[in-house]
């Protein structure tokens, strides 16, 4: 039983906000869409600051959004339990232990750096972190790409990616909304024409 | 440059849709775009990311403030990450069932989710090319070096990529155990 199923969402202390999200922080790992599960535990079904039904609002608009999605996830659970305060408080609480860790492990790489034992150990986790990387899109691509536009959309941005560098990531991917606006809107027209025909 | 990387994460916050790894082929553009730092530098920061709790994006962000400008750096990449996620979670929040479902708002995060895939594994190939993984005999300078440079193979790094992928798709193996598992094969192998 979540023990504070009784308690108004407007008691919520800042103090649990900064708390909850610090201990998501600290012990979630993968980043992203690997984070919500804990969220979800933490918010919802041990503290019922979040109704289940209402979850489903908060992945969706996390999902939606830019930016570090378990950090907006954090920002909209603080706003809907105490508003910009509890954001803000939700915010700094979450991304503290990541400050924290970084910090440490960056100086203690910095310090050992120049040992060849090191050095060895980088050279074999740099192609892990590019197998990573791939499989981050891997999966994105599994759960996105479900027909032809989409997949053509997604093969064109990585050949102009590598063949035309000089367009840069960013107009790649505002281009790519753009064409998600112009691509459905043709797949409507001609749903409707079909069926006035 | 605190300020600039300030500049530079408020930018990215506020651009990189779908969040963690989907931000890193735009921070490796603006890294390479200011030369900020060397491929090997950038991809030990995302792998130090990776290992790190909390959001993968705002630790990259964090590694990367520190790396170019300790504390400073660290307060500028703090800032423009949580900023515009407070500000674009309050401006949204209140009619955000309603803009959500919205025809032309799907349709661009259709378009977006589309693209994101390709820019990802843009990301990745690059990465693996400027640490001289595979394809990349000479320094990467533009894409054609990608079809037209010399096809060389780093045999143990390209192994290492192999099985980390199978293992990442094959089994349930946590990451953090798959990059200590890749640190320890790398002292024995290189």
């Amino acid at each position: 039983m979540p023990k504070n199923k009784d308690k108004a969402v407007n008691t919520v202390s800042l103090l649990e906000l900064f708390t909850t999200f610090f201990k998501i922080g600290a012990f979630s790992f993968g980043g992203g869409y690997a984070m919500l599960p804990v969220i979800a535990r933490e918010i919802s079904e041990q503290r019922s600051w979040v109704k289940k039904e209402e979850l489903q609002d908060v992945f969706a608009i996390t999902g939606c959004l830019p930016g570090a999605i378990a950090l907006n996830a954090a920002a909209f659970t603080g706003y809907i339990t105490r508003g910009v305060g509890g954001m803000i408080i939700a915010v700094c609480g979450n991304l503290l232990p990541s400050v924290v860790v970084v910090i440490a492990l960056c100086t203690a790489v910095a310090l050992v750096r120049d040992n060849p034992v090191v050095e060895a150990a980088f050279l074999g986790i740099r192609p892990a972190v590019v197998a990573l990387i791939a499989y981050a899109a891997f999966n994105m691509a599994k759960g996105s790409l479900k027909d032809g536009f989409a997949f053509t959309l997604c093969l064109v941005a990585l050949a102009v990616a590598i063949f035309v560098p000089a367009v840069g990531v960013v107009p790649i991917v505002l281009l790519g909304g753009l064409a998600g606006l112009a691509g459905q809107k043709v797949k409507r027209m001609k749903l409707k024409g079909r069926s006035e025909a | 440059m605190s300020f600039e990387l300030l500049m530079v994460f408020l930018k990215l916050s506020l651009l990189g849709f779908g969040g963690g790894y989907a931000i890193i082929p735009l921070v490796m553009d603006e890294v390479e775009a200011h030369n900020w730092a060397s491929a090997d530098k950038m991809a030990d920061t995302v792998a130090i990311a990776a290992m790190s709790p909390g959001p993968v994006a705002a630790n990259v962000a964090i590694g990367l403030g520190l790396l170019l400008n300790g504390l400073p750096g660290i307060i500028a990449a703090f800032a423009g990450t949580t900023i515009p996620c407070v500000v674009v979670v309050w401006a949204v929040a209140a009619f955000f069932k309603k803009a959500s479902s919205h025809p032309v708002v799907q349709d661009i995060l259709y378009g977006l989710k589309s693209v994101i895939p390709g820019i990802i594994f843009f990301a990745a190939l690059k990465m693996g090319m400027q640490n001289n993984m595979f394809l990349a005999s000479k320094p990467i300078t533009t894409g054609w070096d990608v079809i037209i440079g010399s096809s060389h193979f780093d045999g143990k790094s390209v192994i290492i990529i192999g099985i980390i992928m199978v293992m990442l798709t094959k089994t349930k193996v946590h990451p953090i155990l798959l990059i200590i598992a890749s640190a320890v094969a790398g002292i024995l192998m290189f």
